[in-house]
């Protein structure tokens, strides 16, 4: 029951509301007034235009620039609702027209909305346009009466019926025989055409009259599209559910149901459309999903691809490695997915890479050359990929200077500025950081920026 | 002209040949059947465990090689109906020594077509659903009712003119038939002795049954055929969808039971029975559903080709002139238009001629029944790029291996069943020598 205190209270809410709205109304700058002018009636296929005029509700001057979106009611496969038929924006003196064909007899409501901006709030305006004609235009499904499963159900006993008979004719034919014996083969043909009859004229009896497929209690359904839990292709049972999280056959999984096969092969080993990712890092794997690849490697949401995800399918890809021998990588490095290729060391760590030692640039001298200090480098970290896939070579000095999709990417003496440096420093805006497996070591580093400072020689 | 006891004796041992000497040679085939068949269930026991993904079927083209195996042997079972059914029927009573064969092959194919579908499946543990959830408004539905019932009654109606031969064969068994054997046919045989009351009772149920199969097999190719006209596509949006694929089951089936009799007769030495005059009718029947076929192509795509509405110019482009052109100008001509050429050259009706015919024909609507499928899926519905489809080594091995489980089936067959209607052919000579040394009496006794 209501009580007076409840009553009370509603009361208030209802006034606050009431106080709310009157506020918003004053505080709403300016109104549209919108009018609507159409013929009342048309032919069926002819063209109808809809002038509307706009104006400001307080002073009454036409608005410009207003967009009219033109609805008009629509119906398809038994769907009733609305369709925008288009938009138009208001001229100077705040008229916009627009011309529709309407091929459907009947009368239709032709709706107009005024969306003239946020502080502005949008109005709306309805008139009916009446189509004459005759085109004919039935509802989805045409019911005739007396016609419905029965007749199939009926079509399947009549048959099994005369197959029956022809049955019962066996068994008279063996009861015929001279051993009188009572019950064999033919009896049994008997038995089980009648349970399939009985078995079929059942399925379509209680074949239910509504769409089955939505949701019926105990069917287990394959799901279409998965947003965010992992669907895994479970098998009639030959395989076990992946339960550890972690397993090469998880990671396969995830790898297969996210569409990354149809590119990069089943096995991750590459193909025609793209290269094999089983020598990727972590660290640059996880980026790659994210941000997609020019070229068509899509991104990856956190929905579609958690980073527990990127995790298995780090293991799945890492397994991969020793059967496609693209890399050696010591396998206790999987213990820790974050690590990532060999080439990273630390900078209070400067003997870990005798590559870094090599190419250090001895204090006094004039500053790093692309031939002694520099190339060595690109040799190791760039020129697998860059000289051999297209875009920027690391080949040559001329080419380092001269290639790439946003040549030049080397701007001598303007380290901040040239897209070479920040790539391999990871400060760039756009694309990856270089190389994907991983950053060069800070000597690394520091030898090609000191280069490009001192003019790239 | 020998004796009829004579000529009795001689099929008999013709008959029962099979079941008593067996070859190397036979071993032979059976044991490279059976290879073949095991490399197919390694295929398929792939294809479950790791799921759909290992064929060449995706989103796009969800139908492939699998469908189309399914489609053709089902229109291979049309051969026991047709030959056996119709011309029992009709009374055309040179049908006697083939119809065995040809109701072999239509339980054969139909078991193997059927298995197809189950191979198509993606989880095939969820077969039982479409009987749980099933809904008769379904095409499937239809499907699983209709082969079903064609299963059962294309079994009985092998097993029923079966039953005097069967006796037969219990009766002539030797001590050295195995144990099996004997079980075997003195089961089947239903204790038949061949008493009035019993043929009376024979007759009667193969009345029935000859009459009901036919309707039933020609529902079984419609709603086959269903399955494709009642989906949105343009290349299945076609009325005479059902007459086309019941057509082309006969014309398909005809050519299967050539084949087959052609090799039968070869390994077991029939040539006494099975004539050439059989290969000849045959290859007219043949004939005349090509003529039937190529109608039925003629006015399939002048209709649809005259208006060529949007959708149904890419089909065309792809069919006639593009991507699967070679298909189709395979089947059209290879396939339809030379088979009958066989029949029509005088010098060219030998037995030979027409088995390479009937093989053409086999090709063609193979093929025929594998562009329909896999262009009808093509053709996008939306303004996208079209798709592709290419069968993957797993579908091409289970294909493989339902081609010799079929094989395998028939030659298992003919090792332990009557190749022939003893009953039947000994029954009609009776009649034929009565005709001839009594009165000018038509042949009406049916059996």
């Amino acid at each position: 029951m209501i009580d007076r205190r409840l009553r009370r209270t509603i009361l208030g809410s209802l006034l606050v509301m009431l106080f709310s709205v009157l506020a918003a109304g004053t505080a709403v700058a300016d109104h549209l007034i919108v009018d609507v002018a159409g013929p009342e009636s048309a032919a069926l296929g002819a063209q109808v235009e809809i002038r509307t005029l706009v104006r400001l509700a307080e002073s009454g001057e036409p608005v410009e620039g207003v967009d009219i979106v033109f609805y008009s009611d629509a119906s398809f496969a038994g769907v009733a609702g609305e369709v925008e038929l288009g938009r138009v924006s208001t001229d100077a003196a705040g008229v916009a027209v627009f011309s529709l064909r309407l091929a459907v007899s009947g009368t239709h409501a032709v709706r107009v909305e005024a969306i003239a901006g946020p502080e502005i709030q949008p109005e709306s305006v309805s008139i009916p346009v009446t189509v004459g004609g005759q085109l004919v235009r039935s509802e989805a499904g045409v019911e005739i009466p007396g016609f419905g499963g029965w007749i199939v159900t009926a079509v399947i006993v009549l048959v099994w019926s005369i197959m029956l008979v022809a049955v019962v004719r066996l068994v008279m034919l063996a009861r015929a025989g001279p051993s009188g014996r009572r019950f064999g083969v033919a009896e049994g043909i008997l038995v089980v055409s009648t349970m399939v009859a009985v078995g079929l004229t059942a399925l379509l009896i209680r074949s239910p009259d509504t769409h089955a497929n939505l949701d019926p209690e105990g069917y287990q359904r394959t799901a279409v599209a998965f947003t965010e839990a992992d669907y895994l292709y479970p098998g009639p049972g030959l395989v076990p559910s992946v339960t550890p999280e972690q397993s090469v056959a998880y990671g396969r999984a995830i790898f297969m149901s996210r569409g990354c096969a149809g590119c990069h092969g089943t096995n991750a080993e590459g193909a025609a459309t793209a290269g094999s990712p089983a020598h990727a890092s972590r660290e640059w794997m996880g980026q790659v999903v994210r941000t997609g690849l020019p070229g068509g490697m899509p991104a990856y949401s956190e929905i579609d691809l958690s980073e527990q995800d990127v995790d298995a399918m780090f293991v799945f890809l890492f397994a991969a490695r020793s059967s496609l021998d693209v890399n050696d990588l010591e396998p206790d490095e999987l213990a820790s997915t974050t690590t990532t290729a060999s080439t990273t060391t630390t900078s209070s760590d400067p003997s870990a890479t005798s590559l870094a030692t090599s190419t250090s640039v001895t204090p006094g001298s004039a500053g790093p050359t692309y031939e002694e200090a520099v190339a060595p480098i690109f040799a190791a970290n760039c020129a697998d990929c860059h000289g051999t896939l297209g875009g920027w070579d690391a080949s040559s000095l001329e080419a380092v200077l001269t290639t790439g999709d946003h040549a030049p990417v080397v701007v001598p003496g303007d380290p901040e500025t040239s897209l070479l440096a920040q790539k391999i420093r990871g400060t760039q805006t756009e694309g990856l950081p270089m190389p994907p497996s991983g950053l060069m070591s800070e000597e690394e580093i520091n030898v090609i920026v000191d280069w490009i400072a001192g003019g790239a020689p | 002209m020998e004796s009829l006891t004579d000529w009795q004796a001689g099929l008999e041992d013709t008959t029962l040949g099979p079941t008593r000497r067996t070859s190397a040679r036979y071993y032979t085939l059976v044991g490279f059947l059976i290879a073949v068949l095991a490399w197919g269930i390694y295929a398929y026991y792939l294809q479950v465990r790791d799921g759909l993904v290992v064929t060449g079927m995706s989103d796009r083209i969800s139908w492939g090689l699998y469908i189309t195996m399914f489609v053709f042997f089902i229109g291979i079972s049309h051969a026991g109906t047709l030959i056996s059914a119709i011309l029992r029927v009709s009374n055309a009573t040179w049908r006697t020594p083939i119809t065995r064969m040809a109701e072999f092959i239509t339980v054969v194919a139909l078991s193997t077509g059927a298995l197809f579908v189950i191979v198509d499946l993606g989880r095939p543990d969820r077969l039982i659903h479409v009987l749980i959830y099933g809904r008769w408004q379904s095409p499937i539905v239809w499907d699983v009712t209709a082969v079903a019932t064609y299963l059962a009654a294309s079994l009985i109606y092998l097993y029923l003119p079966m039953i005097p031969d069967l006796a037969l064969f219990r009766d002539r068994m030797s001590s050295s038939t195995s144990a099996l054997k004997r079980g075997l046919y003195r089961a089947l045989s239903l204790d038949w002795a061949d008493t009035q009351q019993q043929k009376a009772a024979l007759h009667r149920a193969i009345g029935v049954m000859m009459i009901l199969i036919i309707p039933i097999a020609v529902s079984v190719h419609t709603v086959v055929s269903w399955i494709f006209a009642m989906t949105l596509r343009e290349a299945w949006n076609s009325t005479i969808f059902g007459f086309f694929f019941v057509a082309g089951a006969i014309y398909s089936g005809i050519a299967t039971l050539i084949i087959v009799m052609a090799i039968l007769r070869k390994a077991y030495h029939l040539e006494e029975y099975i004539t050439r005059k059989h290969f000849q009718y045959l290859g007219y029947l043949l004939a005349a559903m090509a003529a039937v076929m190529i109608y039925a192509n003629i006015s399939e795509y002048v209709t649809t080709g005259f208006k060529l509405e949007e959708g149904g110019e890419f089909l065309f482009r792809q069919l006639f002139v593009a991507e699967f052109a070679p298909y189709f100008w395979f089947y059209l001509i290879a396939g339809l238009l030379l088979p009958p050429m066989f029949m029509l050259i005088k010098p060219l009706r030998t037995v030979g001629a027409i088995v390479v015919a009937a093989i053409f024909v086999d090709l063609g609507m193979w093929v025929e029944r594998y562009f329909i499928v896999v262009t009808g899926l093509r053709a996008p519905l939306l303004s996208y790029e079209p798709a592709s489809y290419a069968p993957t080594w797993i579908e091409w091995s289970i294909t493989a291996g339902g081609f010799a489980l079929f094989a395998l089936l028939i030659t298992v067959f003919v090792k332990f069943f009557p190749i022939m209607a003893v009953w039947e052919m000994t029954e009609e000579r009776k009649s034929a020598g009565a005709s001839t040394s009594e009165a000018p009496v038509v042949a009406g006794d049916r059996s």
